[in-house]
């Protein structure tokens, strides 16, 4: 578009004629003391907590701490430009995001500037970070199920709508992976996705970005990012954006999940901006209320009642652990405030059992009312077997010679092992789960090599979108596995085997030809 | 910072002391040796001088209640903020009991800024303009200021009123 310059002449003279004489009034404060992302303000006497705050330059801060004659303010933008008594101004409001669907496909930073270059969001509407969570009367308890798409969380760790799911690990084990399964998982639901990166370096970001635009998943995805070189101020209130966000869209009645990657960065963000705003540091130099940081964020996940919609938030939140140790501080209070935790181990990790769940730490404490009844009933004692399993493995370790049960008991845990594992970014649609546990449960796969299993789950998914698509519709109905279903499941699974058989049969046969030939 | 936070709480307890109705004669005594201080800026070095011993710091303010006609009770809370080493803060805490006599008696203390000097004809219409937003006499302080070039800004430490052609300018660019 060319812009003709007697066009902005026309609208200045426009302007300037119909100017209306308006005149400031504001309650102020003045700058006493400023750095490291922090300013300490005298004046802003009626100030409340958590208020924006407006500097010189149009940069803005919020009201952290309100001491008996100065306002602890933390910057929410660069700090280079204040200085020693500038003015602040009140602005009445506390920080606000913009939420509804333009958000959808977006990447923003906290306080709803777009970073994607793809011009401004027109959002109709904004709403505050900081909200209270709801009451015990809105809600109702979690029944729906969140499905993530892979086999080893629907089967023995499953995730409800409305639940809070942590998920954490030491680095590189494949926590962020998880997540962004779920996510793409989601596509063709109804459920909206956020992902809040918070201290994350920007190629990570940039990373989990291209692999949602990659499977479509970023048209139902918004991107909340505080990265690592943002001021700990935005890294703070970064999921606090995110859960505003998600909670527009439960509170229209929409399902949303939302991610937060991770809250070990977040309350390292907050202690940070707790000491420098020189409040007592407690356990690891954390402050008091470190605790009170994550449960009230938390506790904004959340079922609706049917009354209100029916709407959920799930929230996934991440810990990064050090050296395996979950007992430190963080880790502990996030434990204790969501309703499981889905345990990543760099062992298993490394042994190429991806995703890296310890089954016997996981735990999911109220996803088993929200599990669809198949797999609960196809599933439900999958956690234990493999606890069994990974006992006796340990007692095999000895050298001692084994009677045949428990042979046998070893030989069905390394296959439910090895049916556990899945590729990254290849959600598996849960009544082809339901399938692959069925078989290797009921041991179907306990006579076929290791290596086999992968080609074998193949052919399970191909059948169930094939001929057996009607078994694949029944094992999603509320009535679970009939006895009808039970016994179709069989027929399948031995269609499934005898198939393979006759596979395994033909290929071995080019084999030794191929060998004569030689 | 701490400077403020104990001014506030010597002039708190002196003011309690005060009925209200003899506030006005506080401020004033205040008001005489802030004004004496600062033109015998010897004395105050001498006072606030954390080598001189508090017993010749108490006979010199002895002498200036003597001569500046300072009340017994003014002149014992200077002995007090010598006993507790505190009269290295005498400037704030003067700052701060003629601030807290203006809030107990409904007085706001305003800064005025103007880019030409005004008569006093506009002088009290400001005045009169700034009363909308406060509850109480209103004292202005005026200065020019030619940044703001033309218009007015009025103040203090809580409250900006600003009908300034510089924050007007600034308004119209924002909305480009």
């Amino acid at each position: 578009m060319k812009i003709q310059p007697e066009e902005i002449s026309r609208i200045i003279k426009e302007k300037i004629e119909k100017y209306d004489y308006r005149i400031d009034v504001s309650e102020v404060g003045r700058v006493i003391e400023v750095g490291d992302g922090i300013a300490r303000v005298y004046g802003l006497k009626d100030i409340m907590a958590s208020e924006l705050v407006l500097f010189d330059n149009d940069v803005y801060g919020m009201a952290l701490n309100l001491e008996e004659d100065n306002v602890g303010c933390i910057i929410l933008g660069e700090c280079d430009q204040i200085k020693e008594g500038d003015i602040v101004k009140r602005t009445k409001n506390i920080v606000q995001v913009p939420v509804g669907e333009e958000l959808l496909g977006r990447i923003i930073n906290p306080l709803g500037i777009p970073l994607d270059g793809r011009g401004e969001i027109n959002a109709k509407r904004f709403m505050p970070i900081e909200r209270k969570a709801l009451g015990v009367i809105q809600r109702q308890p979690v029944k729906e199920p969140l499905q993530t798409g892979l086999k080893a969380i629907d089967s023995m760790i499953p995730i409800g709508r409305g639940q809070r799911e942590l998920i954490i690990g030491d680095r590189k084990t494949g926590k962020t992976a998880l997540a962004v399964d779920t996510i793409i998982n989601q596509k063709d639901t109804d459920v909206y996705c956020i992902y809040i990166a918070i201290g994350q370096k920007r190629s990570s970001v940039a990373k989990v970005v291209e692999v949602l635009r990659e499977h479509k998943a970023l048209d139902y995805s918004v991107i909340v990012s505080a990265s690592a070189s943002e001021p700990p101020s935005i890294q703070y209130i970064a999921p606090y954006s995110g859960a505003t966000i998600g909670e527009f869209f439960r509170d229209q009645g929409k399902h949303t999940l939302v991610i937060y990657d991770d809250l070990s960065k977040h309350a390292v963000a907050y202690r940070q901006l707790s000491l420098l705003l020189r409040r007592p540091p407690g356990r690891e130099a954390y402050p008091g209320d470190v605790f009170y940081l994550h449960s009230r964020l938390l506790e904004r996940a959340s079922k609706l009642s049917d009354e209100l919609g029916g709407g959920s938030l799930t929230a996934l939140p991440i810990i990064e652990t050090q050296a395996s140790d979950i007992s430190t501080y963080i880790p502990t209070n996030v434990i204790s405030i969501t309703d499981g935790q889905i345990y990543l181990e760099t062992k298993l990790f490394y042994s190429g059992i991806r995703p890296a769940i310890n089954a016997g730490d996981s735990v999911s404490r109220v996803g088993g009312n929200a599990q669809i009844k198949a797999m609960k009933d196809v599933a439900g004692k999958l956690r234990i077997e493999l606890a069994q399993f990974r006992e006796l493995e340990a007692f095999a370790k000895f050298g001692t010679e084994l009677d045949k049960d428990t042979q046998q008991q070893l030989t069905r845990g390394y296959r439910l092992v090895e049916v556990l594992k899945q590729d990254q970014y290849v959600p598996i649609p849960v009544e082809k789960q339901i399938a692959v546990i069925f078989m290797a449960y009921n041991g179907y796969l306990d006579d076929l090599p290791l290596e086999i299993i992968p080609v074998v789950e193949r052919e399970i998914f191909q059948m169930i979108d094939t001929e057996y698509k009607g078994l694949g519709k029944k094992l999603l109905q509320p009535e679970g596995v009939t006895e009808e279903i039970e016994r179709e499941l069989h027929s399948f699974c031995k269609q499934v085997k005898s198939n393979f058989e006759h596979q395994i049969l033909k290929s071995s046969r080019e084999n030794e030809l191929e060998i004569n030939e030689k | 910072m701490i400077r403020n936070i104990v001014a506030k709480r010597y002039s708190n307890a002196l003011i309690q002391t005060f009925q209200p109705d003899k506030l006005k004669l506080l401020e004033n005594e205040v008001k005489i040796l802030t004004n004496f201080l600062r033109d015998n800026k010897q004395i105050e070095e001498f006072l606030i001088s954390p080598v001189a011993e508090n017993r010749f710091k108490k006979e010199v303010l002895e002498k200036l209640a003597e001569g500046l006609k300072i009340s017994d009770r003014f002149n014992d809370f200077l002995k007090v903020l010598v006993d507790a080493d505190r009269i290295f803060f005498l400037k704030d805490v003067c700052h701060q009991i003629v601030r807290q006599i203006h809030q107990r008696l409904n007085i706001y203390d305003f800064q005025l800024l103007t880019a030409y000097p005004i008569d006093s004809k506009t002088l009290k219409k400001i005045k009169e303009f700034v009363k909308i937003y406060v509850s109480g006499e209103v004292h202005l302080k005026h200065s020019i200021d030619k940044r703001i070039k033309g218009g007015f800004l009025v103040y203090n430490e809580n409250l900006a009123i600003n009908a300034s052609i510089a924050n007007s300018l600034l308004n119209f660019k924002r909305e480009f």
